[in-house]
């Protein structure tokens, strides 16, 4: 039969004779079985099919069932406990809540939402610049181990903060004295004791880089990335050695652990030192001597303003002023040289290329093998490394997304168990 | 008659009877949809009280949105799904009542086995659930979790697979018969000789 010029497909002939067609169509069938002699075939031989299918008669139930069931049923409180579980109000609500597919799915939706958001702000950049923010704005030094791990890094944070707190406390206090004070008693009197430790912190790396014009670059985005700069640098791009660059980077103090950090990646670290010179003390005493040479200052002024001896004493007055005036300014400028070194660290840095043959005409074949053979090493070792972290960084998330959907996999795998249902050939 | 949904709701309600009539209503159908299914009758008993004892654990998070019967042979059908995967990995046991079951068997009624087995498991278990179950289209639809022309289609389909199957086909059996009625060469030469 040609099901496209056929008004009526065979499965609407199925269809009616099942009484699955709603009343017009099925007239509308009726009609079309009567006159047609294809579809009146087909008619036929469905009604033979189902006839002959009804041959397969089973036994009745045995009457076990019913007492297993009945037994169950006598169970006390089962009707009850149906009842009383379908009425209450909350509980209800909840078993009808359990029921529902829909609930288990949102649920499921919920807790996987929640878990990539928990995730995603763990890692999120605002999340990374908020802490560099927090750590950058203070400018004091802390003495302190590479932190490795956050809880070192908040641990480092606070410490800097304190100290920080400190540092502001002992400003105050120095230019409290530092101010003219007319109430105070003329004479030698003590600046206030410096809180705690003033570090002025160094470093020093030594790195092996792939090449230098990238790690150069490189450089240059890291030192602007933190506020840095290079006081001095020098580059080694001879031919007969390996290129090189040798800097001096002041770092602000809080950007220092940051900027190791990055400097670490840039290449392989052959050596590194860091080191830290309490300058408290140095500090407390440079302070409390210009604290002296301002009084001194002071007392001199004074007597130069209610002058009664000679010239010569008014002179030799005049002399110490100016002697005590410079030494004032020589310590202003060494105090303020103390708090530079204090909020900038200093980093000596030097990067060497890790080999480097002669790249003239006379490099051996020995050498260039070689060099081959670094190359390869090194390829093998970066492409372990990568791999290594590839599955650091991502195998957790791998391992949730497996454990969320296991449990949809397999629910979707029985349902196609269930669709392929069972039949034995032998059947009773 | 009460619909099977009110009895069902009955029951919810605390009504034991409602569920002793549902359970009147459905126990022969329900041991018949095993029975077909399934090689061991002991299983199928089996399979049938734990069917009733499902719909009697769950009957408090029964909800009417679909009919009772839609909603009973969708826990047959994962039951007999549960008992293919269990029997495909323990070794097969034919027991006694599997023999007399099909020593009882009449040739017609070996004859649609046969026929039904050898469909595929799709449209066989779209077949049963209409011929001997009785469920409409719908019905079928929702507990196969299929589209409802997919139920049509394999319905059709299985049908005439079937037609195919049980007709003796007449064309092909009438020159068969005549063959055999017609006596081969070297016979009619025997006939013919005194």
């Amino acid at each position: 039969m040609n099901r496209t010029t056929h008004e009526i497909e065979p499965e609407e002939v199925m269809a009616y004779l099942d009484g699955e067609l709603q009343a017009s169509r099925a007239s509308e069938v009726a009609a079309h079985i009567a006159a047609c002699a294809e579809c009146a075939s087909i008619e036929a031989d469905l009604h033979a099919v189902s006839s002959q299918l009804i041959q397969w008669q089973v036994e009745a139930a045995p009457l076990s069932i019913a007492k297993s069931i009945e037994q169950s049923m006598a169970q006390p409180g089962t009707a009850a406990r149906v009842a009383a579980r379908q009425r209450r109000g909350l509980i209800g609500a909840w078993h009808r809540l359990v029921a529902s597919q829909w609930a288990w799915k949102l649920g499921f939706a919920s807790i996987a939402l929640l878990l990539v958001g928990t995730i995603y702000i763990q890692h999120s950049p605002t999340r990374s610049m908020r802490a560099f923010q927090t750590f950058s704005g203070l400018r004091s030094a802390a003495p302190s181990a590479p932190p490795t791990a956050n809880t070192e890094m908040s641990a480092n944070v606070q410490a800097i903060q304190e100290l920080q707190a400190q540092k502001e406390q002992l400003s105050e206090s120095l230019e409290k004295d530092a101010a003219p004070d007319v109430a105070s008693p003329a004479g030698s009197r003590s600046p206030a004791p410096t809180p705690g430790p003033m570090i002025a912190r160094t470093a020093s790396m030594n790195l092996v880089i792939t090449t230098l014009d990238a790690a150069r670059a490189s450089l240059e985005k890291l030192l602007a990335r933190h506020h840095a700069f290079a006081s001095d640098m020098t580059l080694d791009q001879s031919n007969d050695a390996s290129a090189s660059l040798n800097a001096t980077l002041q770092v602000p103090s809080a950007e220092l652990d940051a900027t190791l950090s990055d400097l670490r990646a840039l290449g392989r670290v052959s050596t590194e030192s860091q080191g830290g010179e309490d300058v408290s003390d140095q500090h407390v005493d440079l302070a409390a001597r210009l604290h002296n040479a301002r009084e001194s200052e002071e007392r001199l002024l004074g007597i130069l303003r209610t002058r009664t001896g000679k010239v010569s004493d008014v002179l030799a007055v005049e002399e110490q002023i100016s002697q005590t005036r410079g030494e004032i300014e020589q310590m202003e400028a060494q105090l303020a040289n103390l708090d530079k070194r204090v909020s900038y660290a200093s980093i000596k840095l030097e990067m060497a290329e890790e080999y480097k043959a002669p790249t003239g005409a006379n490099s051996s074949v020995a050498l260039r093998l070689r060099n081959a053979v670094v190359s390869g090493y090194r390829d093998a070792v970066d492409s372990l490394l990568a791999l290594a972290v590839f599955l650091l960084s991502t195998g957790p998330m791998l391992l949730l997304w497996a454990g969320l959907l296991f449990f949809p996999a397999r629910a979707i795998w029985k349902r196609r168990g269930s669709l392929r249902a069972p039949f034995s050939k032998n059947a009773a | 008659m009460q619909r099977d949904e009110e009895l069902m709701m009955a029951f919810q309600k605390g009504s034991t009877e409602s569920f002793s009539e549902l359970f009147l209503r459905y126990r022969d159908p329900l041991f018949g949809f095993f029975r077909r299914r399934l090689s061991n009758r002991t299983r199928a008993e089996e399979l049938t009280q734990e069917c009733f004892l499902a719909v009697l654990q769950g009957a408090e998070r029964w909800e009417p949105r679909a009919t009772f019967r839609t909603y009973l042979y969708a826990i047959a059908l994962k039951l007999t799904a549960a008992e293919y995967r269990r029997s495909q990995r323990e070794p097969q046991h034919t027991s006694d009542a599997d023999e007399v079951g099909q020593s009882n068997a009449t040739e017609a009624d070996l004859g649609v086995r046969r026929a039904v087995a050898a469909l595929d498991t799709e449209h066989r278990e779209v077949v049963l659930l209409r011929e001997f179950e009785g469920l409409s289209y719908e019905e079928i639809a929702v507990a196969l979790r299929i589209p409802l022309n997919t139920v049509r289609s394999r319905l059709f389909r299985a049908r005439m697979s079937l037609k195919e199957l049980l007709d003796p086909q007449p064309q092909k059996l009438q020159r068969e018969k005549e063959i055999l009625s017609t006596p081969a060469p070297a016979i009619q030469q025997l006939r013919q000789e005194p």
